[in-house]
Protein backbone atom coordinates (compact mmCIF):
# COMPACT_ATOMS: atom_id res chain seq x y z
CA UNK A 1 0.00 0.00 0.00
CA UNK A 2 2.75 2.57 0.81
CA UNK A 3 4.64 1.39 -1.92
CA UNK A 4 2.42 2.04 -4.70
CA UNK A 5 1.41 5.43 -2.90
CA UNK A 6 4.82 6.21 -3.33
CA UNK A 7 4.61 5.26 -6.82
CA UNK A 8 1.68 7.28 -7.48
CA UNK A 9 3.41 10.59 -5.77
CA UNK A 10 6.28 9.72 -8.65
CA UNK A 11 4.03 10.07 -10.90
CA UNK A 12 2.29 13.29 -10.35
CA UNK A 13 6.15 14.72 -9.80
CA UNK A 14 6.80 13.84 -13.27
CA UNK A 15 3.82 14.34 -14.36
CA UNK A 16 4.29 18.06 -13.28
CA UNK A 17 6.33 18.94 -16.48
CA UNK A 18 3.79 18.40 -18.97
CA UNK A 19 1.42 20.89 -16.84
CA UNK A 20 0.57 22.79 -19.85
CA UNK A 21 0.43 20.02 -22.08
CA UNK A 22 -2.97 21.20 -23.03
CA UNK A 23 -3.14 24.71 -22.43
CA UNK A 24 -6.38 27.07 -23.36
CA UNK A 25 -8.14 29.36 -22.68
CA UNK A 26 -11.07 28.46 -20.88
CA UNK A 27 -9.43 26.44 -18.13
CA UNK A 28 -6.13 27.08 -19.14
CA UNK A 29 -3.61 24.67 -16.64
CA UNK A 30 -6.51 22.24 -16.40
CA UNK A 31 -6.23 19.56 -18.26
CA UNK A 32 -2.33 19.35 -16.95
CA UNK A 33 -3.56 19.53 -13.51
CA UNK A 34 -5.65 16.39 -13.94
CA UNK A 35 -3.14 14.43 -15.91
CA UNK A 36 -0.79 15.27 -13.20
CA UNK A 37 -2.30 13.97 -10.36
CA UNK A 38 -4.38 11.01 -11.87
CA UNK A 39 -1.85 8.74 -11.07
CA UNK A 40 -2.39 9.39 -6.86
CA UNK A 41 -6.62 9.87 -7.24
CA UNK A 42 -6.50 6.14 -9.06
CA UNK A 43 -4.61 5.02 -6.58
CA UNK A 44 -6.99 6.86 -3.59
CA UNK A 45 -9.87 5.62 -4.95
CA UNK A 46 -9.32 2.26 -5.65
CA UNK A 47 -12.39 0.23 -6.51
CA UNK A 48 -14.19 3.39 -5.92
CA UNK A 49 -15.15 4.81 -9.94
CA UNK A 50 -17.90 6.85 -9.24
CA UNK A 51 -15.64 9.23 -6.43
CA UNK A 52 -12.66 9.23 -8.66
CA UNK A 53 -15.15 11.15 -11.82
CA UNK A 54 -16.18 12.99 -9.09
CA UNK A 55 -12.69 13.63 -8.37
CA UNK A 56 -11.01 14.00 -11.31
CA UNK A 57 -13.77 16.62 -12.39
CA UNK A 58 -12.63 18.36 -9.31
CA UNK A 59 -9.05 19.25 -10.92
CA UNK A 60 -10.50 19.65 -14.39
CA UNK A 61 -11.91 23.19 -13.03
CA UNK A 62 -10.03 26.51 -14.01
CA UNK A 63 -6.47 26.28 -12.47
CA UNK A 64 -3.70 28.72 -13.76
CA UNK A 65 -0.22 29.16 -11.90
CA UNK A 66 3.45 29.81 -12.84
CA UNK A 67 4.42 26.27 -14.08
CA UNK A 68 7.61 25.94 -11.78
CA UNK A 69 5.72 26.68 -8.72
CA UNK A 70 2.55 24.17 -9.43
CA UNK A 71 4.32 21.62 -8.03
CA UNK A 72 3.49 22.82 -4.23
CA UNK A 73 -0.30 22.96 -4.93
CA UNK A 74 0.47 19.36 -6.41
CA UNK A 75 1.60 17.81 -3.24
CA UNK A 76 -0.80 19.61 -1.26
CA UNK A 77 -3.63 19.01 -3.44
CA UNK A 78 -2.60 15.32 -3.59
CA UNK A 79 -2.00 15.25 0.03
CA UNK A 80 -5.86 16.67 0.32
CA UNK A 81 -7.28 14.00 -1.97
CA UNK A 82 -5.61 10.86 0.25
CA UNK A 83 -7.31 12.42 2.97
CA UNK A 84 -10.81 13.37 1.74
CA UNK A 85 -10.73 9.91 0.12
CA UNK A 86 -10.12 8.39 3.83
CA UNK A 87 -13.15 10.23 4.90
CA UNK A 88 -10.60 12.31 7.18
CA UNK A 89 -11.58 15.93 4.78
CA UNK A 90 -14.23 18.08 2.93
CA UNK A 91 -13.13 17.68 -0.87
CA UNK A 92 -14.82 21.54 -1.04
CA UNK A 93 -11.06 22.49 0.96
CA UNK A 94 -9.15 21.43 -2.45
CA UNK A 95 -10.27 23.71 -4.06
CA UNK A 96 -10.80 26.01 -1.95
CA UNK A 97 -6.89 25.74 -1.19
CA UNK A 98 -5.97 25.63 -5.29
CA UNK A 99 -8.09 28.62 -5.50
CA UNK A 100 -6.78 30.65 -2.97
CA UNK A 101 -2.75 29.45 -3.67
CA UNK A 102 -2.78 29.94 -7.53
CA UNK A 103 -3.14 33.47 -7.94
CA UNK A 104 -0.41 34.20 -5.41
CA UNK A 105 2.20 31.53 -6.28
CA UNK A 106 1.60 32.89 -9.58
CA UNK A 107 2.47 36.11 -9.02
CA UNK A 108 5.09 35.29 -6.94
CA UNK A 109 6.63 32.77 -9.64
CA UNK A 110 5.91 35.41 -12.77
CA UNK A 111 8.37 37.77 -10.52
CA UNK A 112 10.44 35.33 -9.34
CA UNK A 113 10.64 33.32 -12.97
CA UNK A 114 10.27 35.49 -15.37
CA UNK A 115 11.10 38.51 -14.34
CA UNK A 116 14.42 37.98 -12.51
CA UNK A 117 16.01 34.48 -12.68
CA UNK A 118 15.66 33.52 -16.63
CA UNK A 119 17.10 37.76 -17.52
CA UNK A 120 20.01 36.69 -15.26
CA UNK A 121 20.91 34.03 -17.11
CA UNK A 122 20.10 35.11 -20.47
CA UNK A 123 22.15 38.07 -19.97
CA UNK A 124 24.94 35.62 -18.66
CA UNK A 125 24.33 33.51 -21.34
CA UNK A 126 24.86 35.85 -24.04
CA UNK A 127 27.97 37.72 -22.15
CA UNK A 128 29.50 34.03 -21.95
CA UNK A 129 28.44 33.42 -26.00
CA UNK A 130 31.22 36.28 -26.72
CA UNK A 131 33.40 33.52 -25.63
CA UNK A 132 31.90 30.52 -27.36
CA UNK A 133 28.41 29.65 -28.38
CA UNK A 134 28.24 26.90 -26.18
CA UNK A 135 29.59 28.12 -23.41
CA UNK A 136 26.21 30.68 -23.57
CA UNK A 137 24.16 28.04 -23.81
CA UNK A 138 25.68 26.20 -20.66
CA UNK A 139 25.84 29.20 -18.79
CA UNK A 140 21.68 29.97 -19.33
CA UNK A 141 20.94 26.37 -19.09
CA UNK A 142 22.53 25.69 -15.67
CA UNK A 143 21.80 29.26 -13.94
CA UNK A 144 18.24 28.77 -14.77
CA UNK A 145 17.41 25.63 -13.97
CA UNK A 146 19.27 24.67 -11.16
CA UNK A 147 17.71 26.95 -9.30
CA UNK A 148 13.81 25.76 -10.96
CA UNK A 149 14.44 22.33 -10.44
CA UNK A 150 15.38 22.86 -6.97
CA UNK A 151 12.12 25.11 -5.99
CA UNK A 152 9.95 22.65 -8.36
CA UNK A 153 11.32 19.47 -5.79
CA UNK A 154 11.43 21.02 -2.89
CA UNK A 155 8.16 22.82 -3.40
CA UNK A 156 6.28 19.47 -4.46
CA UNK A 157 8.09 17.98 -0.96
CA UNK A 158 6.23 21.06 0.94
CA UNK A 159 3.57 20.26 -0.54
CA UNK A 160 3.55 16.36 0.10
CA UNK A 161 3.55 17.28 3.87
CA UNK A 162 0.74 19.26 3.94
CA UNK A 163 -0.66 22.49 3.03
CA UNK A 164 0.81 24.08 6.19
CA UNK A 165 4.08 23.20 5.25
CA UNK A 166 3.08 24.25 1.35
CA UNK A 167 2.07 27.83 3.27
CA UNK A 168 5.42 27.83 5.48
CA UNK A 169 8.07 27.02 2.15
CA UNK A 170 6.65 29.94 0.66
CA UNK A 171 7.52 32.37 3.34
CA UNK A 172 10.55 30.15 4.12
CA UNK A 173 12.24 30.29 0.70
CA UNK A 174 12.60 34.02 0.18
CA UNK A 175 11.48 34.59 -2.74
CA UNK A 176 11.22 38.51 -2.58
CA UNK A 177 14.82 39.41 -1.62
CA UNK A 178 15.74 36.37 -3.80
CA UNK A 179 14.24 38.23 -7.07
CA UNK A 180 15.84 41.86 -5.68
CA UNK A 181 18.93 40.18 -5.76
CA UNK A 182 18.56 38.55 -9.08
CA UNK A 183 17.22 41.78 -10.75
CA UNK A 184 20.33 43.65 -9.79
CA UNK A 185 22.62 40.80 -10.71
CA UNK A 186 21.00 40.67 -14.77
CA UNK A 187 21.23 44.80 -14.31
CA UNK A 188 24.59 44.94 -13.72
CA UNK A 189 24.92 41.66 -16.09
CA UNK A 190 23.00 43.54 -18.93
CA UNK A 191 25.35 46.24 -18.70
CA UNK A 192 28.55 44.50 -18.72
CA UNK A 193 27.22 42.80 -22.00
CA UNK A 194 26.78 46.70 -23.28
CA UNK A 195 30.21 47.72 -22.71
CA UNK A 196 31.37 44.33 -24.30
CA UNK A 197 29.53 44.65 -27.41
CA UNK A 198 30.78 48.15 -27.68
CA UNK A 199 34.60 47.21 -26.72
CA UNK A 200 34.51 44.56 -29.21
CA UNK A 201 32.69 46.87 -32.26
CA UNK A 202 35.40 49.45 -31.29
CA UNK A 203 38.09 47.02 -31.96
CA UNK A 204 36.80 46.17 -35.15
CA UNK A 205 36.39 49.36 -36.69
CA UNK A 206 39.97 50.94 -34.77
CA UNK A 207 41.16 52.54 -32.70
CA UNK A 208 39.36 56.34 -31.84
CA UNK A 209 35.83 55.07 -31.60
CA UNK A 210 35.95 53.40 -28.34
CA UNK A 211 33.87 56.36 -27.07
CA UNK A 212 31.59 56.62 -29.37
CA UNK A 213 30.71 53.33 -29.49
CA UNK A 214 30.10 52.93 -25.56
CA UNK A 215 27.97 56.26 -25.36
CA UNK A 216 25.99 54.63 -28.22
CA UNK A 217 25.80 51.49 -26.00
CA UNK A 218 24.84 53.76 -23.37
CA UNK A 219 22.46 55.28 -25.00
CA UNK A 220 20.55 51.54 -26.28
CA UNK A 221 20.42 50.29 -22.81
CA UNK A 222 18.71 53.48 -21.69
CA UNK A 223 16.29 53.59 -24.62
CA UNK A 224 15.73 50.48 -24.57
CA UNK A 225 15.29 50.53 -20.75
CA UNK A 226 12.47 52.96 -20.92
CA UNK A 227 10.39 51.52 -23.75
CA UNK A 228 10.77 47.68 -22.13
CA UNK A 229 9.19 49.93 -18.66
CA UNK A 230 6.71 51.64 -20.93
CA UNK A 231 5.35 47.50 -22.02
CA UNK A 232 6.61 48.23 -25.61
CA UNK A 233 7.05 45.00 -27.52
CA UNK A 234 10.51 44.06 -28.94
CA UNK A 235 8.56 43.10 -31.80
CA UNK A 236 6.93 47.13 -32.38
CA UNK A 237 10.54 48.34 -31.93
CA UNK A 238 12.01 46.44 -34.13
CA UNK A 239 9.40 47.29 -36.98
CA UNK A 240 9.90 50.97 -36.22
CA UNK A 241 13.97 50.47 -36.74
CA UNK A 242 13.16 48.36 -39.84
CA UNK A 243 11.18 51.69 -41.21
CA UNK A 244 13.79 53.66 -40.53
CA UNK A 245 16.36 51.35 -42.15
CA UNK A 246 13.71 51.60 -45.22
CA UNK A 247 13.85 55.13 -45.29
CA UNK A 248 17.34 56.02 -44.93
CA UNK A 249 17.94 53.12 -47.71
CA UNK A 250 15.74 54.71 -49.70
CA UNK A 251 17.26 58.17 -49.62
CA UNK B 1 20.22 20.01 -47.36
CA UNK B 2 17.00 17.98 -47.02
CA UNK B 3 18.71 16.42 -43.64
CA UNK B 4 19.33 19.56 -42.15
CA UNK B 5 15.53 20.60 -42.60
CA UNK B 6 14.94 17.05 -41.04
CA UNK B 7 17.01 18.02 -38.28
CA UNK B 8 15.94 21.58 -38.08
CA UNK B 9 12.48 20.38 -37.54
CA UNK B 10 13.20 17.27 -35.13
CA UNK B 11 15.18 20.80 -32.91
CA UNK B 12 11.99 22.87 -33.58
CA UNK B 13 9.43 20.63 -32.14
CA UNK B 14 11.47 20.08 -29.03
CA UNK B 15 12.01 23.68 -28.63
CA UNK B 16 8.42 24.72 -29.34
CA UNK B 17 6.95 21.79 -26.87
CA UNK B 18 9.41 23.22 -24.40
CA UNK B 19 8.28 26.61 -24.78
CA UNK B 20 4.78 26.08 -23.74
CA UNK B 21 3.72 22.42 -23.18
CA UNK B 22 6.41 20.59 -21.41
CA UNK B 23 9.31 21.07 -19.08
CA UNK B 24 10.33 24.97 -19.88
CA UNK B 25 13.80 24.23 -18.90
CA UNK B 26 14.55 27.00 -21.52
CA UNK B 27 15.69 25.05 -24.71
CA UNK B 28 13.03 27.48 -26.23
CA UNK B 29 15.54 30.56 -25.34
CA UNK B 30 16.62 32.02 -28.88
CA UNK B 31 20.00 31.88 -27.55
CA UNK B 32 19.80 27.89 -27.49
CA UNK B 33 17.74 27.63 -30.60
CA UNK B 34 19.76 30.14 -33.31
CA UNK B 35 23.03 28.86 -32.16
CA UNK B 36 21.59 25.46 -32.75
CA UNK B 37 20.25 26.24 -36.24
CA UNK B 38 23.59 27.94 -36.62
CA UNK B 39 25.33 24.89 -36.16
CA UNK B 40 22.49 22.61 -38.41
CA UNK B 41 23.24 25.35 -41.24
CA UNK B 42 27.04 25.37 -41.23
CA UNK B 43 27.84 29.14 -39.14
CA UNK B 44 27.71 28.30 -35.37
CA UNK B 45 28.94 31.74 -34.36
CA UNK B 46 26.64 33.44 -37.19
CA UNK B 47 23.41 31.83 -35.20
CA UNK B 48 24.80 32.84 -31.85
CA UNK B 49 25.77 36.56 -32.48
CA UNK B 50 22.28 36.93 -33.93
CA UNK B 51 20.75 34.69 -30.82
CA UNK B 52 22.14 36.42 -28.23
CA UNK B 53 20.96 39.98 -29.53
CA UNK B 54 17.13 38.06 -29.99
CA UNK B 55 17.73 36.80 -26.27
CA UNK B 56 18.40 40.20 -24.96
CA UNK B 57 15.56 42.33 -27.35
CA UNK B 58 12.84 39.18 -26.16
CA UNK B 59 13.36 39.25 -22.49
CA UNK B 60 11.15 42.18 -21.83
CA UNK B 61 7.84 40.21 -22.74
CA UNK B 62 6.45 37.71 -20.26
CA UNK B 63 3.61 34.61 -20.86
CA UNK B 64 2.17 35.99 -17.99
CA UNK B 65 -1.59 34.84 -17.44
CA UNK B 66 -3.46 34.58 -20.43
CA UNK B 67 -1.60 37.03 -22.40
CA UNK B 68 0.92 35.42 -25.11
CA UNK B 69 4.68 37.03 -26.52
CA UNK B 70 6.18 37.51 -29.49
CA UNK B 71 7.38 33.82 -30.90
CA UNK B 72 10.75 34.18 -30.19
CA UNK B 73 12.03 31.01 -31.10
CA UNK B 74 10.63 31.12 -34.10
CA UNK B 75 12.82 34.41 -34.84
CA UNK B 76 15.86 32.75 -33.68
CA UNK B 77 14.84 29.40 -35.79
CA UNK B 78 14.79 32.30 -39.12
CA UNK B 79 16.85 34.50 -37.73
CA UNK B 80 19.90 31.19 -37.07
CA UNK B 81 19.18 29.64 -40.43
CA UNK B 82 19.24 32.97 -42.26
CA UNK B 83 22.28 34.31 -40.34
CA UNK B 84 24.76 30.93 -40.61
CA UNK B 85 23.55 30.89 -44.59
CA UNK B 86 24.55 34.45 -44.79
CA UNK B 87 27.57 34.75 -43.35
CA UNK B 88 31.13 34.25 -44.99
CA UNK B 89 34.36 33.33 -43.76
CA UNK B 90 35.35 36.31 -42.02
CA UNK B 91 31.85 36.42 -40.47
CA UNK B 92 28.00 38.24 -40.75
CA UNK B 93 28.36 41.86 -42.35
CA UNK B 94 27.04 44.64 -40.44
CA UNK B 95 23.87 44.59 -42.88
CA UNK B 96 23.06 40.86 -43.38
CA UNK B 97 23.08 41.16 -39.73
CA UNK B 98 20.67 44.18 -39.53
CA UNK B 99 18.46 42.90 -42.19
CA UNK B 100 18.28 38.98 -40.43
CA UNK B 101 17.33 40.67 -36.79
CA UNK B 102 15.03 42.82 -38.50
CA UNK B 103 13.06 40.52 -40.80
CA UNK B 104 12.43 38.04 -37.96
CA UNK B 105 9.66 40.51 -37.49
CA UNK B 106 6.81 39.02 -38.97
CA UNK B 107 8.53 35.59 -37.89
CA UNK B 108 7.50 35.94 -34.47
CA UNK B 109 4.47 37.19 -34.96
CA UNK B 110 3.39 34.75 -37.10
CA UNK B 111 4.24 31.86 -34.57
CA UNK B 112 2.29 34.01 -32.04
CA UNK B 113 -0.98 33.79 -34.50
CA UNK B 114 -0.08 29.93 -34.87
CA UNK B 115 0.25 29.59 -30.97
CA UNK B 116 -3.27 31.12 -30.30
CA UNK B 117 -5.20 29.02 -32.93
CA UNK B 118 -3.11 26.26 -31.16
CA UNK B 119 -4.76 27.19 -27.65
CA UNK B 120 -7.95 27.48 -29.36
CA UNK B 121 -8.43 24.09 -30.50
CA UNK B 122 -7.01 22.50 -27.11
CA UNK B 123 -10.20 24.58 -25.60
CA UNK B 124 -12.00 22.12 -27.95
CA UNK B 125 -9.91 19.04 -26.58
CA UNK B 126 -10.29 19.83 -23.12
CA UNK B 127 -13.96 20.61 -23.26
CA UNK B 128 -14.20 16.92 -24.83
CA UNK B 129 -11.75 15.44 -22.30
CA UNK B 130 -14.39 16.95 -19.78
CA UNK B 131 -17.47 15.16 -21.51
CA UNK B 132 -15.41 11.98 -21.31
CA UNK B 133 -14.74 12.63 -17.79
CA UNK B 134 -18.44 13.21 -16.86
CA UNK B 135 -19.15 9.52 -18.60
CA UNK B 136 -16.59 7.78 -16.03
CA UNK B 137 -13.75 7.50 -18.59
CA UNK B 138 -10.41 8.61 -16.54
CA UNK B 139 -7.97 7.85 -19.51
CA UNK B 140 -9.79 10.61 -21.81
CA UNK B 141 -7.68 13.03 -19.62
CA UNK B 142 -4.55 11.19 -20.41
CA UNK B 143 -5.54 11.10 -24.25
CA UNK B 144 -6.76 14.98 -24.23
CA UNK B 145 -3.28 16.15 -22.75
CA UNK B 146 -1.48 13.86 -25.54
CA UNK B 147 -3.97 15.55 -28.03
CA UNK B 148 -2.61 18.72 -27.07
CA UNK B 149 0.85 17.94 -26.87
CA UNK B 150 0.59 16.38 -30.31
CA UNK B 151 -0.68 19.50 -31.40
CA UNK B 152 2.18 21.74 -29.88
CA UNK B 153 4.79 19.55 -31.45
CA UNK B 154 3.38 19.45 -34.95
CA UNK B 155 2.59 23.26 -35.09
CA UNK B 156 6.17 23.48 -33.76
CA UNK B 157 7.56 21.37 -36.47
CA UNK B 158 5.33 22.82 -39.53
CA UNK B 159 6.71 26.70 -38.01
CA UNK B 160 9.98 25.37 -37.77
CA UNK B 161 9.96 24.17 -41.18
CA UNK B 162 8.76 27.42 -42.70
CA UNK B 163 10.96 29.26 -40.51
CA UNK B 164 14.02 28.02 -41.60
CA UNK B 165 13.08 27.39 -44.74
CA UNK B 166 12.68 31.34 -45.20
CA UNK B 167 15.63 31.91 -43.49
CA UNK B 168 18.20 30.49 -45.62
CA UNK B 169 15.81 32.12 -48.79
CA UNK B 170 16.77 35.15 -47.17
CA UNK B 171 20.21 34.30 -46.14
CA UNK B 172 21.15 33.06 -49.66
CA UNK B 173 19.26 36.85 -51.34
CA UNK B 174 21.22 38.05 -48.74
CA UNK B 175 24.72 37.01 -49.71
CA UNK B 176 23.63 37.18 -53.19
CA UNK B 177 22.93 40.85 -52.85
CA UNK B 178 26.23 41.55 -51.03
CA UNK B 179 28.22 39.87 -53.85
CA UNK B 180 26.27 42.33 -56.30
CA UNK B 181 27.22 45.58 -54.23
CA UNK B 182 30.27 44.23 -54.25
CA UNK B 183 30.91 43.57 -58.07
CA UNK B 184 29.30 46.82 -58.77
CA UNK B 185 31.42 49.11 -56.65
CA UNK B 186 34.42 47.63 -58.16
CA UNK B 187 32.91 47.96 -61.57
CA UNK B 188 32.08 51.63 -60.80
CA UNK B 189 34.93 52.26 -59.00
Amino acid sequence: MEERGRTAWRSTWRRQFLLQGCWNYEGMQNVGFAYSILPALREFYRDRPEELTKALKRHLEYFNTQPSMAGVILGAALRLEERAAAGEADPREIGTFKVGLMGSLGAIGDAYFWGALRPMASVAGAILALVHPFLGIAALLLLYNVSHLSIRRKGFAAGIAGEESAVQFLKGAGFAGKTADRKIVAAILGGAYAGAAASKAAFLFGNGTAPAFLFVAALTVHLLTVLFRKAVSPSEILLFLLMIGALLLWQ
Amino acid sequence: MVFQFLLAVVIGAIAYLDRTAAFQVMLHRPLVVATAMGAVFGNVYAGAQVGAIMELLYLARLPVGASIPPDDTGAAMFGGAAAAVAASSVGLSAGSFTAVLLLSVPCAELGKAADRLVRRVNGRIAALTAESVDRGDSRSVEHGLLAGVTLFALSGAVLSLAFTGAGVAVGKLTMGMVFAATFFYRWVG
